[in-house]
């Protein structure tokens, strides 16, 4: 039976690896992949505590639901802003797009 | 864990993405694991459904092939960002985890797992207003995505 300071330790882990993913690629739609990592992370710390700590609250569940809600939002409006930037520069790497005013 | 690895190093884009439909898978399992079971159906359903459809979508517009190899996929700075995200991880672990009693470690094996009729009435008593804003948020994210995506047609 896994306690709770080894979910931890895996979304810390989870974490780190979204953050170096959103750090060191060059690819835009990579970056937005690491950032969900990192919200994924944060959700199982959120349902770790919860079920850990205090099962018959709705809390943390609701918190959850309301992260990864945010994360879908996040998730459409960035790959919207990568669809409209690929078609003005022609290109998704981070080092290409650096004119505020094309 | 490792096909979430696997979702940041690999070089080709698609392969990047099935990584990631099997690291949501993953986490939906975790969830599952935690008794918390309507999570994990709102994960294979949000993520490996949705969010995931939406990143190969995207790969497939930004990409004439499909088998694209990216030349470069690392940015000039790499190592900085891989050194800042091993700071942070160990930093994690050394301020966080090194003592278990800061972390509330009060085990019950045997939680009463919610019912989805018990999530669904929190939401419409208790949780009524951040349910509303919620929906506001996404209704608002699904126009602004629709605006920029099919943004100025006569532009060029």
């Amino acid at each position: 039976m896994p306690t709770l300071v080894d979910y931890l330790n895996l979304a810390a882990v989870l974490f780190c690896v979204g953050l170096a993913g959103v750090l060191t690629r060059r690819n835009v739609i990579i970056v937005l992949i690491g950032v969900e990592m990192m919200l994924n992370a944060a959700n199982i710390n959120l349902v770790a505590f919860w079920h850990f700590n205090s099962p018959q609250l709705l809390s943390g569940q609701m918190f959850a639901i309301f992260g990864i809600a945010v994360a879908g939002a996040e998730a459409a409006v960035g790959l919207a802003l990568v669809i409209a930037i690929y078609r003005h520069f022609r290109s998704v790497s981070v080092e290409e797009i650096n004119q505020l005013k094309g | 864990m490792f096909s979430g690895i696997l979702a940041v190093t690999m070089r080709n884009l698609v392969h990047c993405a099935v990584a990631l439909i099997a690291f949501f898978g993953g986490i939906a399992a975790i969830f599952f694991l935690l008794r918390a079971d309507f999570l994990g159906a709102v994960q294979v359903i949000v993520y490996v459904g949705a969010v995931a459809v939406l990143v190969l979508f995207a790969i497939m517009l930004t990409r004439n092939v499909t088998g694209f190899e990216d030349t470069t996929p690392f940015s000039a700075g790499a190592s900085w960002g891989w050194l800042i995200s091993a700071i942070v991880l160990a930093s994690l672990w050394f301020f966080g985890l090194a003592d278990p009693g800061t972390v509330g470690v009060s085990s019950q094996n045997s939680p009463v797992p919610l019912t989805v009729s018990e999530i669904g009435t929190g939401f419409m008593t208790r949780y009524a207003i951040p349910f509303e804003v919620m929906s506001l948020l996404l209704t608002a994210a699904l126009v602004g995505a629709v605006v920029m995506a099919v943004e100025e047609p006569k532009a060029k």
